[in-house]
């Protein structure tokens, strides 16, 4: 059976085709703000691959532009593919951070890769992986760059804003102050990281925990979590593709159960 | 007696110079980074525009966000005393001013043309100029072309998220499902309208109302708040520069106050020099990804 | 000479800076040290047990980030930052730990400290939010049941004398703060509003003989100095305490001098004495329930809005009478239930008076004190008349 999950989020878009519980293709694009386009370019990639989108017999998405995709799929709540998909790439770890564009969030799984606890930072972007992006602009570099610039970190920057709009003024002052940019990187890492201090300690994690979403690429912001909240975080490989294998896993798990449960209706 | 009132905004810096109860130059500009270098700019431009030298200047009034990073102002006032002056001076009816800034939002109460109460956002950017700049940009537009398109809309799109970044995306989805961008623009108004609504309404609104700040040039806007309000308002020619215009007239009040000689003295201690303690290079960096849009005005 | 002079703030600053000092110092001599939160717990019954009371605060310096754990993010946050610090070890030292149901959020924090804390005594005074006489009839009874728990950890009794003692010294303290008080009534003041802060804070953190010493050398001291504080327009805080003096500095820096504060660290637990009654509980429960005044306790005034604002915010008025006050800031700790509710009626009564009113709702955080300048500056220049 060929199965595939798409995961159309506000800054990327993803699919993945899995056959036999193994990634056969895999394919990340940037939404470029229109979400239609987007899917109609993942279906190319797809293509290019090899594979016809008609030959595929499940498929899964999640995300918030999961409604424009215009083949028959099955929709799954965005957590649940997050979970899944981390289980499924790191099966023994049982919590999870996502820093991603829109919230962060902080999620407990467990042995089958359900969640048992989650929390987001909701309401406004302020604790949200946004803000990386939005300095990483002001400062002309990729998120990337932050890892190896914030070790030379001295005095991280304070910062007296939680809005992630004017953050990004706040940051131009402290360049024009002549802060330089790994104090100013520090800082940002301080802020998000206490932010994401109170969720990870309110749903009691502690130990192993994977790191996922945009956030993950910035390994200054890893390594800040873990000496400041105490946890040893795993970024999977493919961590941006997760939520696409647990969207391609859970709607195989609930075609076959809804083929089983034909079965036994025609049965009786 | 020549007076100036510079308001060094987070997002945009004016400057009036007037002659007593006349006003001679105004000049509007970005102000960047450097708050210094802009205060420098700012006067040398509005001084060129009056055919006025620095040492005809007898008194400089700072205000606004940056109002400290002015070395040659004689004074520092709030903006929110500036506005007030400014405003009553144009229109002496109003009661309540709703100042929509680059990066803030105030709502300010008058009483016998003096500063009675007010209230202000200065936390979050919904209901303030910089979420229509990223809203405007979202929607592929300029920023001053939000406001007209906006009222051409029959039916404005429901926005419920008011975190500009949330909005940003909510736009998004909006446009992806063919919602036309002049009833996204629509939305987004009122979202917005009911937010700084909302606020002011903790000082009691009283008529007349004026509408100042960049916010006030966005007629999409200025319609949603009056939908909300339902009382007459007033929306000064050049609503950019009540803070300079208020700066100016209180650089006027204390320039008669201090007499002939004490202006002397002030005069001869101005600080006009443009040093700046910030490396070109840092600004550079600092300038490079806001160096977007807005007109000048002056 | 000169040195000496200096002695009492400077004390006062050190004090203030290394508030687990000295309790710490009286730990090791074998003394007892209670913690206690709010001012709404008799502390007389401390002192009469020769324990040292340490008043339980936050700091608006250090981020709250243990106290997530246990405490929700819509809990006032100085009640959170107390227990931060309690969970990050900073009240270590206390053997007891008295809570009081002054607010909810008050209430809370003092139960979960009970269950994660673990001082080897705990106590939760329950205070009635009525001043009924039922009321403070129920109110004597915990007060009693507080000294039970306290003599059954002790292992003493309280002696009817040592108690009225206690009173006495505590009530000497209470006229030592109204003295130093009436030193603000110049224009300017004699004593800052940082410097009250630290005084007051100083006074919290170490024995009342300690403190009593303390106000006195305090007191010497301001009122033969040459007046260091310029004038500039006096200010009535009134609200959510301030325990922290980068936020005093701010405002003074803003154009005021801040010269009463009606707040728990401030008048609230200094202004009246306790009344030396035959049963010395009588006193203690009147005073604690009746003559501190804080809006969490419902107090049945008058038939009217205008008779109920009069009676209860008359004090107010006076203080501004003699403290010559220009203007009022409600300070509001986000979430701060009990001030938050009093807003529009106490900015309805003061502006009838003829003061101007500023009422911010802030975080509780050093990093956003700064944006706040604008305000109290604006609001100066309104009392200047612009």
């Amino acid at each position: 059976m060929v199965i595939a999950g798409l995961d159309i989020g506000s800054v990327f878009s993803r699919a993945v085709v899995m056959e036999e519980n193994a990634v056969v293709s895999m394919t990340l694009r940037p939404t470029g703000g229109n979400f239609r386009k987007a899917v109609a370019g993942l279906w190319r990639d797809i293509r290019t691959m090899r594979i016809d989108p008609l030959d595929i017999d499940v498929m899964g998405a999640c995300g918030l532009g999961a409604t424009f995709i215009d083949r028959p799929f099955m929709k799954i709540a965005e957590l649940s593919c997050l979970s899944r998909g981390v289980h499924f790439i790191l099966p023994d770890i049982r919590s999870i951070i996502e820093v991603g564009n829109q919230y962060s969030r902080v999620v407990r799984i467990n042995a089958d890769g359900k969640v048992t606890d989650s929390m987001a930072s909701e309401k406004c972007a302020a604790g949200s992986g946004r803000i990386l992006q939005v300095i990483a602009n002001v400062l002309g570099i990729g998120l990337e760059e932050f890892g190896p610039l914030s070790e030379q970190a001295g005095r991280p920057a304070k910062f007296t804003t939680n809005c992630a709009v004017f953050l990004e003024t706040e940051a131009i002052s402290r360049v024009a102050e002549g802060i330089p940019v790994p104090d100013i990187i520090g800082g940002l890492h301080h802020t998000l990281t206490a932010k994401i201090a109170g969720m990870v300690k309110r749903l009691k994690i502690s130990g192993d925990c994977a790191m996922t979403g945009g956030g993950a690429m910035d390994s200054g912001l890893t390594r800040t979590i873990e000496s400041e909240v105490g946890l040893r975080l795993h970024v999977p490989e493919d961590f941006m593709l997760a939520s696409a294998i647990g969207a391609a896993l859970i709607a195989a798990e609930r075609d076959k159960a809804a083929v089983a449960e034909d079965a036994m209706a025609s049965l009786q | 007696m020549f007076c100036a009132g510079i308001d060094i905004g987070s997002t945009i810096t004016k400057i009036v110079i007037a002659n007593r109860n006349e006003v001679l130059a105004s000049v509007v500009q970005r102000t960047g980074a450097q708050h210094r270098r802009r205060a420098h700019r700012v006067m040398e431009d509005a001084l060129t525009q009056a055919g006025l030298a620095t040492s005809d200047l007898d008194y400089i009034v700072a205000t606004g966000y940056g109002r400290i990073n002015v070395p040659f102002a004689d004074a520092q006032i709030t903006e929110i005393t500036c506005h007030m002056r400014g405003v009553s001076w144009l229109d002496p009816d109003v009661r309540t001013i709703i100042d929509i800034g680059g990066q803030d939002c105030k709502g300010i109460k008058v009483k016998d043309g003096r500063l009675d109460d007010f209230i202000m956002n200065d936390k979050c950017a919904a209901g303030t100029g910089r979420f229509f700049e990223i809203i405007a940009k979202v929607l592929g537009i300029d920023l001053e072309e939000i406001g007209p398109l906006s009222l051409t809309s029959k039916n404005p799109a429901e926005i419920s998220n008011l975190c500009t970044v949330f909005a940003e995306q909510e736009a998004l989805s909006r446009l992806s499902e063919g919602v036309p961008i002049a009833d996204v623009a629509a939305g987004i108004h009122r979202a917005n309208a009911s937010r700084i609504y909302g606020m002011v309404r903790k000082i009691k609104i009283e008529e007349t109302v004026a509408i100042t700040g960049g916010g006030a040039k966005n007629s999409g806007l200025c319609h949603s708040l009056q939908e909300r309000l339902q009382l007459p308002v007033f929306i000064p020619p050049e609503p950019l520069i009540t803070g300079a215009l208020g700066a100016a007239l209180i650089a006027g009040e204390k320039a008669a106050r201090v007499g002939g000689p004490g202006l002397a003295a002030l005069k001869k201690h101005r600080r006009w020099d443009a040093a700046t303690f910030f490396s070109d290079s840092a600004t550079q960096a600092a300038m490079q990804p806001t160096n977007s849009q807005h007109s000048h005005m002056g | 000479m000169e040195e000496q002079n200096n002695t009492g703030l400077r004390r006062a600053a050190e004090i203030y800076r290394h508030r687990g000092l000295r309790a710490r110092q009286l730990k090791e001599e074998g003394k007892k040290i209670f913690g206690y939160f709010c001012c709404y717990p008799p502390i007389e019954l401390l002192t009469a047990l020769d324990i040292t009371p340490i008043r339980v605060l936050g700091n608006m310096d250090e981020p709250v980030t243990e106290a997530d754990d246990y405490l929700p993010p819509v809990m006032c946050i100085f009640c959170r930052s107390a227990f931060d610090l309690g969970m990050k070890a900073q009240y270590n030292y206390f053997d007891g730990f008295v809570g009081a149901h002054a607010c909810d959020g008050a209430e809370r924090t003092s139960f979960i400290w009970q269950n994660y804390i673990h001082s080897p005594c705990n106590f939760q005074l329950d205070v009635p939010h009525t001043a009924h006489g039922p009321a403070l009839t129920f109110f004597k009874e915990q007060i009693a049941l507080f000294q039970k728990t306290l003599e059954t950890f002790c292992g003493t009794q309280i002696h009817p004398d040592d108690l009225r003692q206690a009173i006495a010294l505590h009530n000497r303290q209470r006229a030592l703060v109204r003295e130093l008080y009436g030193l603000r009534k110049p224009n300017p003041p004699l004593v800052s509003g940082t410097e009250m802060l630290q005084v007051l804070i100083a006074v919290m953190s170490i024995p009342v003989t300690e403190g009593n010493d303390l106000l006195q050398a305090v007191i010497n001291e301001v009122t033969t100095r040459a007046n260091p504080h310029a004038p500039k327009h006096r200010l009535l805080i009134w609200g959510s305490l301030i325990d922290h003096a980068a936020f005093t500095e701010l405002i003074e820096s803003s154009g005021f001098n801040i010269v009463v504060e009606d707040t728990a660290i401030g008048t609230r637990p200094f202004w009246h004495d306790i009344e030396m009654t035959a049963d010395p509980l009588d006193g203690i429960s009147d005073h604690y329930l009746n003559e501190v005044l804080c809006p969490r306790t419902f107090r049945e005034t008058g038939p009217s809005y205008q008779a109920d604002s009069d009676a209860r915010f008359n004090y107010l008025k006076e203080f501004a009478k003699h403290w010559n006050v220009d203007g009022v800031f409600a300070n509001i700790i986000r979430n701060c239930d009990i001030h938050g509710y009093e807003v529009p009626v106490i900015k309805d009564y003061l502006n009838a008076i003829g003061l101007p009113v500023l009422v911010i709702e802030q975080d509780y955080s050093t990093a956003a004190l700064e944006p706040l300048r604008t305000r109290f500056e604006a609001f100066a220049e309104s009392i200047d008349g612009y």
